[in-house]
């Protein structure tokens, strides 16, 4: 109990001293430095061009079928990480097992390419 | 090695890789229909060869290769296989074939191992399996705003219930520290007093409830049997729901049996509520896709009634009743399946007259219909009569009535469509073809119905025999 | 210290706010991530268990390893439903979905 207390004020003294310095230091910018708001420096940074429009806009579907492929694609080699630790115990049989199961992806992502989802049009 | 006892499964989850890489290469399309037929014979004939399955390797302890695991998955192969012949006719204006195919397969693969998963991990990812092949069967026509639109209810409500079902299996497994059916049996009873452990219980009822489709978590049975195609209707009322009434008795008579002051009273209470709600909703509708929708969700209240009358009869009565519904499900929706490809209309009143436009499938609805009303002579008596049996000898005689006035009501629903088909004079007259496998496939399923029906003796000794070593109680 | 309670406590808390908003918001993609909390709900109740029951036998993170790559599968599935829906509909709020009644 008193360990889980000393957690929680060394989290208070932290996030305490962390407010302290943020409020530090915008106010002595705010103090510092002078300001003179112009058309230009009030428009939105996008590395250098004009920006058009509102930045609430739809994105097109596609990148949405890119993420997808890539989402899971990605999260399926997240069974490579325990697959890594026992290979050494396992040998030949945890290889061609995974063959098997990386052969199964490839099988996915050669249906994709040739329904033509990779191609960015 | 118990590997080649997976060999039917092996033989599925190739033919259904073959046949989305051969759709790539390959102009022609025509053939997937039968390299699907082709799987599924090979992996029936596969099931019955004798390879050992008493090997101690990691496959063999996360799934049981016991003999009601074999009845099931023969079961499924057969219903897979009659699913196909019915969607030739489906298939054939779609453009993606091979995916509807291999995705019927993967379904098929999903529903089999469900069926004899023997630990949680296992039995959450074959049920995935399922539940993911079937939101993009139902969502498959993409066109139809109803097939995409019941897809997404479907797959919501899905996630939901897959989600809540998880946090019950991550209970389980937090109370006992097993994953393994045999051993969550044999931690639990030190486990009982925990409250987290009737939670779990409650999450886990409600899970398989809905994949069940039993009436308080029913809501998504008729939108998605109404906007999936209807080959895939059948295939959802027949396959998802027996597997999941595999994997119900298998862990709640398995891993859990020792709870069972728990959870019996629950499963008659839920088996009288769907019952009811599903025949008396199904009395108004409409649509016939929606009114078997209904229907199979009060069907599905009589089969829990087999379990929850918690005997070895009981459960043989739960298997046979299954089997029953197998084939006249998949009779019904074929003749649904042929009428729909050749009208466009599913509405109840366009069946006027069709004994007129085409008798055979006529008599093939009626017999269909019937069978599940339970009249005799059909399967459907049979199968009821098996279950409310072994439901009385439990001594639970008000839930027997209570099926009795059920099966009165739903005579009803049937008998209407049934005046539809010989008495109101049809609106055109214009005769009804069904194609060769449409054929095949009603008839083998007639067939069934009547086999069942007449002569169910050497299928009663079959289940019989499986359920009599299952039962620990 | 913090315990195995905390971990399933905040599981809970985050397992109903998933449900919560999976059944209260409108727009589909709100949804599918609601239902990604939900699930991520369950798999920090199977990690913990996994660190604090059963130690050894990892069983608890193989099983939520799983799980997170089926929720990849089913969103992303979920997903290409609604990029169905949004070509004919062009619409991502549910309620605007409603062929289906009764």
């Amino acid at each position: 109990m008193e360990f889980y207390l000393l957690d929680v004020l060394l989290v208070l003294i932290f996030s305490g001293i962390g407010i302290i310095l943020i409020a530090l230091i915008f106010g002595l910018s705010k103090l510092i430095s002078t300001a003179k708001p112009s058309e230009v420096k009030e428009s939105t940074y996008e590395c250098g061009n004009v920006p058009i429009g509102e930045s609430w806009i739809q994105f097109r579907v596609r990148y949405y079928i890119f993420a997808l492929l890539f989402v899971i694609l990605d999260i399926e080699m997240i069974f490579l990480f325990p697959w890594a630790i026992v290979f050494q115990r396992m040998g030949l049989f945890a290889l061609i097992e995974m063959a098997i199961f990386v052969g199964l992806l490839v099988v996915g992502l050669v249906y994709a390419w040739r329904k033509g989802a990779l191609k960015w049009v | 090695m118990g590997y080649l006892s997976f060999l039917p499964e092996m033989v599925i989850l190739a033919f259904a890789c073959i046949i989305l890489i051969l759709d790539l290469f390959s102009s022609k399309k025509n053939y997937f229909f039968s390299l699907a037929l082709i799987a599924l014979v090979l992996a029936l004939v596969t099931i019955f060869l004798p390879f050992s399955s008493n090997s101690n390797s990691l496959i063999t302890q996360m799934f049981f290769r016991d003999s009601m695991a074999k009845f099931f998955r023969v079961t499924f192969i057969v219903a897979a296989s009659l699913i196909i012949l019915i969607s030739n006719d489906w298939a054939r204006k779609s453009n993606f074939r091979s995916e509807y195919y291999s995705f019927i397969l993967f379904a098929t693969l999903g529903i089999m191992l469900m069926a004899s998963a023997g630990e949680l991990v296992s039995m959450y990812i074959s049920l995935e399996l399922t539940s993911l092949s079937f939101y993009a069967l139902v969502a498959f026509s993409k066109g139809d705003l109803k097939s995409s639109e019941a897809g997404l209810k479907y797959l919501i409500l899905g996630v939901i219930s897959s989600d809540v079902l998880l946090f019950g299996l991550a209970l389980i497994y937090g109370l006992t520290g097993a994953t393994r059916f045999s051993e969550i049996a044999s931690i639990l009873p030190r486990t009982f007093s925990e409250p987290a452990f009737l939670l779990s219980l409650i999450f886990l009822v409600a899970g398989f409830g809905f994949k069940i489709a039993l009436v308080p978590f029913h809501m998504w049975v008729p939108d998605a049997y109404e906007g999936a195609p209807t080959p895939v209707a059948a295939f959802m009322s027949v396959g998802s729901k027996a597997a999941a009434f595999a994997i119900t008795i298998r862990i709640f008579l398995g891993a859990l049996a020792v709870a069972q002051n728990f959870w019996s009273i629950l499963l008659p209470l839920l088996a009288v509520l769907s019952m009811t709600l599903g025949n008396l909703v199904a009395l108004v509708q409409t649509n016939i896709k929606r009114m078997l929708a209904y229907s199979s969700i009060a069907q599905a209240g009589y089969v829990l009634m087999g379990i929850a009358a918690l005997s070895a009869f009981g459960i043989s009565g739960t298997l046979y009743y299954l089997l029953a519904y197998t084939f006249t499900n998949i009779c019904a929706f074929a003749a649904v399946t042929v009428f729909a490809s050749q009208t466009g209309s599913e509405e109840i009143k366009d069946f006027a007259g069709l004994s007129q436009r085409s008798p055979t499938l006529a008599l093939a609805l009626t017999i269909s219909l019937l069978s599940l009303a339970g009249m005799p002579l059909f399967a459907g008596f049979v199968a009821k009569f098996y279950i409310f049996a072994s439901v009385a000898l439990q001594k639970l005689y008000w839930l027997v009535a209570v099926a009795l006035i059920n099966t009165a009501i739903s005579l009803y629903y049937y008998l209407m469509v049934v005046k539809q088909i010989y008495i109101v004079p049809p609106v055109s007259k214009e005769p009804i073809l069904i194609s060769l496998p449409s054929r095949v496939a009603l008839q083998l399923t007639v067939f069934g119905i009547l086999l069942l029906g007449i002569y169910p003796g050497p299928f009663i000794k079959t289940i019989g025999a499986i359920t009599k070593n299952l039962f620990i109680t | 210290m913090i315990t195995l309670n905390h971990f399933l406590t905040l599981g809970a808390i985050l397992f109903c706010i998933g449900l919560f908003g999976a059944l209260s918001k409108r727009n589909i993609i709100a949804i599918m991530m609601f239902l990604e909390l939900m699930t991520n709900a369950v798999n920090l109740s199977l990690i913990s268990f996994s660190k604090y029951i059963t130690p050894i036998t990892i069983r608890g993170q193989i099983f939520a390893i799983f799980v997170m790559v089926v929720t990849a599968a089913e969103i992303g599935l979920g997903l290409a439903i609604v990029l169905c829906i949004y070509r004919s509909r062009e619409t991502t709020q549910i309620d605007e979905v409603n062929l289906l009644k009764w």
